[in-house]
């Protein structure tokens, strides 16, 4: 899978343009939410002797319908009235994560992948299915972030321009944005 | 009815709680399910392979090095894999492959080799990520002790005496 950095640079470059403050702070934790558990707990698992086995307890952190539970309950730490609103920021986050994983490639290749205990199950737990588009390897993402930073750059920059251009309009687009969700 | 009424459209405390047991409740057993049905499967599926003398695998760690071979192991399996087009590899490396076996032969002949190098790398710049997203939400989520419960920053909406 991409590293972290990918996940929340594209998650920027995607989602700036639609989220604002809070709202981008909550999609972007939920472009790293999958992998902020599914990694860590393996990180934290390393030099155990079932390692390999261990971590199949961790899976279902990194699929779209346990996601979708967890997303739920992290919702309910926020309160009256903006309960919605973070629960749809963070799963459109974990949504951009999923996305971005379907587009790797491993060695089995697009399409299916006969190898389901190792790949992404993506409806789990109703099936073990797994698929896979395939244009990049997973070690290809940190040679993105090359030129993936830089844009994400020049998106931050032009809309502080914008900002100090025509700050009403943008203090409007801001609030009607911010309904969006 | 009216237990499932008040779990969905509820907006006390109480019911919040509630609804952060059920999901950590749900997500337990989502977890407990795949690791013990996941170790089952893939035992089954390696043995199948091996039984095949055909074997694909993602993410192996070489653990050795030799002259015209190398060693990678997961999920408790060893495989001694025939190195001949000399590519750059190091023990830690995370290696996938298409292998067989040759009857008789101890070493497997790759039909296809993919080296991705060592996980360091991803993890220090994931690390980076965190970072971010963690100045990220301390800056626009705080705590809002009324509410009890978290809130975050809409943006500033317009003022019609700006």
């Amino acid at each position: 899978m991409p590293d972290g950095l990918t996940h929340v640079v594209v998650g920027y470059i995607g989602g700036e343009r639609w989220l604002q403050g809070g709202r981008l702070a909550l999609f972007l934790l939920g472009c790293l939410l999958p992998d902020l558990f599914l990694r860590g707990g393996n990180f934290l698992l390393q030099g155990l002797a079932r390692q390999d086995f261990l971590e199949f307890y961790l899976t279902p952190l990194h699929t779209p319908l346990t996601v979708l539970v967890l997303c739920v309950g992290l919702a309910q730490l926020f309160g009256n009235g903006q309960r919605k609103a973070a629960f749809y920021a963070l799963y459109a986050g974990c949504l951009a994560h999923f996305i971005l994983d379907f587009f790797q490639r491993t060695i089995s290749g697009p399409g299916f992948t006969p190898l389901v205990f190792e790949g992404y199950q993506w409806l789990y737990p109703l099936s073990w299915w797994d698929a896979q588009v395939g244009l990049y390897w997973p070690e290809h993402t940190p040679l993105a972030l090359a030129a993936l930073i830089p844009w994400a750059g020049w998106i931050r920059l032009r809309r502080q321009k914008g900002q100090v251009e025509n700050p009403d309009d943008s203090d409007g687009n801001e609030g009607a944005e911010g309904e969006r969700l | 009815m009216r237990y499932l009424h008040w779990l969905i459209h509820g907006n006390s405390l109480a019911h919040r709680v509630c609804v952060l047991g059920i999901c950590i409740g749900l997500v337990v057993l989502s977890c407990l399910f795949h690791g013990a049905r996941g170790s089952e499967r893939v035992q089954n599926i390696l043995d199948g392979m091996f039984e095949q003398d055909a074997v694909t695998g993602m993410f192996w760690r070489v653990s050795a090095v030799e002259e015209d071979a190398v060693v990678v192991t997961r999920y408790q399996r060893v495989l001694r894999i025939q190195w001949l087009d000399g590519e750059a590899v190091a023990s830690g490396d995370r290696l996938s492959f298409v292998v067989r076996r040759i009857p008789g032969a101890e070493e497997w002949v790759p039909d296809e080799l993919r080296v991705h190098g060592k996980a360091g790398l991803k993890y220090a710049v994931s690390f980076v990520a965190v970072v971010w997203v963690f100045f990220s939400c301390v800056l626009h989520v705080r705590l809002d002790r009324e509410n009890a419960g978290l809130q975050f920053s809409q943006g500033r909406r317009p003022c019609r005496t700006d």
